[in-house]
């Protein structure tokens, strides 16, 4: 018997901001596993080991756009994921009423709430 | 003119799937995508899908139009027309036997692990089994369901586990038995979806809700059993710690 074809076409099928927020909240889990919290241990190391490493590294973050850019990232996507984060909990723990106005209006507070930290941060860290 | 693209696929004779476009005049009235198809199968004949009631109760015609799941036979083409066009494809996640008919095997073996049925062994009365309003208004909004798939189908967690995560339209029945009076199986009901797949695997993405042809909310019925669970798992912690102590 032959295998039968599955239809799934995530460019076609339409999803609620909500299920775009939940998916790219865990992207960003997944970002922050493998790439965040590697660089951030790594970089705290640098800062931490001597006082010329840590100037250094000051040196490099102020005349490398790379880096500075790389930095910024980081930030905005731990940002992002603990501010979907939150969302998630007040819908788990009921705050949050579990009907779709309320979802897609809490989806979008949420992604309000990352743009303005997200301005913030990057006003701060440039 | 309209244009509306279909998913083909008949196992005798096409090694992939593929889709298909017919050109029909716009009907003068706002008929019911159902009777569209109806109009083309007559154009021609190969077109498969299922459909029985016409008319939203039985759930035969669930399929994905334009992107969103949806029942044929209850959607206006006014309303799932864009741009002139509207596109008609299975119902994501479940194998395709021909055209817009799926394989619902996995669907209702989800159905059938929550054990769709009251359980009661007391001693059943002389008439029936009776409940106060206030009990029978708690099933308002669980037992409407009338397994179209089309929640179960939308969502991605069923997409990627439909083995082990119960799904949408099956935890909406599971509540609905453990939101039952009359039902005296609530602990076990609950202990058989305690497991990481059964009900977690639900991240409250609301696709759900959001394509409901009943309009009925299986994220708020899962969001319930999630809390009768955990607090369940208190009540356990709290008397392992008393024998402890």
């Amino acid at each position: 018997m032959s295998i039968k074809p599955v239809y799934i076409n995530l460019f076609k099928i339409q999803l609620p901001i909500s299920a775009l927020l939940s998916i790219s909240h865990r992207v960003s889990g997944m970002l922050i596993f493998f790439m965040v919290l590697p660089f951030s241990a790594y970089l705290f190391n640098i800062l931490l080991a001597s006082q010329d490493s840590f100037g250094l590294f000051i040196e490099t973050y102020n005349s490398s756009i790379f880096l500075r850019t790389f930095v910024l990232f980081n930030v905005l996507i731990f940002e992002y994921h603990v501010i979907a984060g939150i969302r998630h909990m007040l819908m788990d723990f009921h705050i949050v009423s579990e009907t779709l106005s309320a979802s897609s209006n809490s989806a979008l507070t949420a992604l309000v709430t990352f743009a303005a930290i997200a301005l913030l941060t990057i006003l701060g860290l440039t | 003119m309209i244009d509306v693209n279909i998913y083909r696929y008949n196992p005798e004779t096409d090694k992939f799937p593929y889709t298909q476009t017919y050109s029909i005049k716009k009907p003068e009235k706002d008929i019911m995508l159902l009777e569209l198809l109806n109009i083309l199968k007559e154009q021609d004949s190969s077109i498969s899908y299922r459909r029985s009631c016409r008319e939203g109760v039985c759930g035969s015609d669930g399929m994905n139009i334009n992107g969103k799941n949806g029942l044929a036979c209850i959607t206006p083409i006014s309303q799932a027309i864009k741009k002139n066009k509207i596109e008609l494809r299975p119902l994501p996640g479940l194998p395709v036997i021909r055209d817009l008919v799926v394989d619902m095997t996995e669907f209702y073996a989800q159905y059938d692990k929550i054990k769709p049925f009251l359980q009661n062994e007391t001693e059943p009365p002389a008439q029936e089994r009776l409940q106060t309003p206030e009990d029978r208004d708690k099933l308002d909004g669980l037992y409407e369901c009338i397994l179209c798939a089309c929640c179960s189908t939308s969502c991605p967690s069923f997409w990627w586990n439909p083995d082990k995560f119960v799904g949408p339209a099956a935890l909406l029945q599971a509540y609905r038995f453990i939101a039952d009076s009359r039902d005296t199986k609530t602990a076990e009901r609950l202990e058989g979806l305690s497991d990481p797949f059964s009900v977690y695997r639900c991240h409250g993405i609301m696709n759900c809700v959001n394509v409901c042809p009943k309009d009925l909310n299986p994220n708020h019925a899962i969001g319930e059993i999630k809390s009768m669970l955990l607090s369940n798992k208190k009540k356990e912690n709290i008397i392992v710690s008393d024998g402890a102590s």
